[in-house]
């Protein structure tokens, strides 16, 4: 197994309030990991300092042999969910792809509509994000993440607010990229998630990332 | 990098609303205060049709003007948190510097075309067309001269590509600053009405107290005052320069509370 990601001696406070104390860990490619812990524990703000978005007070953090800080900031070949989706309100969803997708530049509109379609998006809805259910704003949040084949996901709460179908839907997905050799980190607030699809598990307690057996199905 | 990603703002921006409001801001707004004009008014000369054209109500909401060409799709951005899901895709500091960029481009060169495109249209095509009247000058008559016909001396045409420099650079001053505040305070609101708060507030002030030929609009529409030096005009220009600059750098070290 190779490692993709990791974290040596990483520590961090947010706000004055301290969230991680020397934390490492050490995420293998084509694995799935599930960070769990209850909210305001600091999953996000793993989930940034290994995106890149925010940097750990002390500790390094290595992203696919390259470490992440001023100089690279941010790994090239990840698709993240944080926070909550993001997206242009009076666009359609294929529109708000399009312009995150023409940033770099290397897909194809093709590519957008298949990656809508396999979220459970139609690709062709003159409906406008703003009248988006909750649910669907989820699934293009995750169509983003997905769509240029980036081969680390870190999805924040990828379930949140989908319905049963859609969930079972997301999670064969999941699984279809793992058996890809794409590696995942997730969190969700559902056991089952967790259960179904992590082959590794830790949960944030007491500023440590502390393993827990899985309970994979 | 970021060249690339200006392309990729340019082509963003040049949505079919976009330039259809772009469009009306050129062509419109001027043309209507010129049919408002084109009767009832003595004109002697043609600059004076343009003087007239771009007064009115291109003055009063003029930075309002400059924050519409492209603002109101950085703020959709914002406010949905479209920015967060770039950050994978393009560093930040990138993508913020190609937003102000293309807004200060875009600003620039659709406050450009508002005064040139009249003036280019008055100047050489009205009078083929004939829909003024202009009254003869008799030797007695004396045409009052406003500020920056100091460039007519250099002819018609270097007066109104210099003056409409002048309109646009101070549309992307305005425009950037409201940029700026965006980017820095919580709320957009605000952020996009101070700049036109500073404008008439500062306008009434120089009223007040009676130097009218340091008021934001008469530097940048100066037809409603007797001719100034030139000097006068950079006075309030300054000013907003140094705020501009002041901003700029307030940016940079508050980068970890843009407002993205």
């Amino acid at each position: 197994m190779t490692t993709i990601i990791s974290l040596r001696n990483v520590s961090k406070s947010y706000k004055g309030i301290t969230l991680f104390e020397n934390i490492n860990l050490d995420i293998e490619k084509g694995q799935i990991y599930g960070i769990v812990g209850p909210n305001g524990s600091g999953k996000s703000v793993l989930f940034k300092m290994i995106c890149g978005f925010v940097f750990p007070d002390e500790g390094t953090i290595v992203v696919d042999g390259i470490e992440i800080g001023r100089s690279k900031r941010f790994p090239h070949n990840i698709g993240v969910i944080i926070d909550r989706p993001g997206y242009i309100a009076n666009k359609t969803g294929f529109q708000n792809l399009k312009e995150l997708a023409m940033i770099r530049g290397e897909i194809s509109d093709e590519k957008i509509i298949q990656t809508m379609e396999q979220v459970g998006l139609q690709p062709n809805a003159k409906q406008k994000v703003k009248h988006y259910s909750l649910g669907m704003k989820q699934k293009l949040a995750i169509a983003q993440a997905i769509m240029e084949d980036q081969q680390i996901l870190v999805l924040d709460e990828p379930f949140n607010a989908l319905d049963a179908e859609s969930v079972d839907i997301i999670r064969r997905l999941l699984l279809s990229f793992k058996h890809e050799g794409r590696t995942i980190l997730l969190t969700s607030h559902h056991q089952e998630d967790i259960d179904i699809l992590c082959d590794h598990v830790f949960r944030i307690n007491r500023y440590q990332l502390e393993p827990v057996v899985p309970m994979k199905h | 990098m970021l060249y690339r990603q200006l392309v990729v703002e340019l082509k963003r921006a040049c949505t079919k609303k976009n330039l259809l409001l772009w469009f009306s801001m050129i062509v419109l707004l001027p043309a209507i205060r010129f049919f408002m004009i084109s009767k009832g008014y003595e004109f002697y000369k043609p600059v004076e049709v343009f003087q007239e054209t771009v007064s009115g109500i291109i003055p009063l909401l003029f930075p309002a003007i400059a924050m519409i060409v492209y603002l109101p799709s950085f703020l959709q951005e914002q406010r949905n948190h479209f920015i967060a899901y770039t950050r994978p895709r393009v560093p930040l500091h990138i993508y913020i510097m190609s937003k102000g960029l293309m807004n200060a481009l875009l600003t620039g060169a659709v406050t450009f075309l508002l005064t040139f495109f009249p003036f280019i249209f008055i100047m050489y095509v009205e009078n083929h067309l004939g829909m003024i009247h202009y009254s003869s000058l008799n030797e007695n008559m004396h045409i009052p001269a406003v500020t920056f016909s100091q460039f007519l001396r250099y002819g018609e045409f270097v007066y109104g590509l210099v003056y409409s420099v002048w309109v646009a650079i101070n549309g992307v001053l305005y425009s950037t600053i409201a940029f700026m505040l965006l980017l820095n305070i919580s709320n957009p609101f605000i952020a996009l009405s101070l700049p036109f708060l500073f404008y008439h507030i500062f306008n009434f002030v120089t009223a007040l107290f009676d130097i009218p030929m340091f008021s934001p609009l008469s530097t940048i529409f100066p037809f409603n005052i007797e001719q100034q030096p030139l000097w006068t005009v950079l006075v309030p220009f300054l000013f907003l320069l140094v705020v501009s600059v002041t901003l700029f750098v307030f940016s940079i070290r508050n980068e970890n509370e843009w407002m993205i």
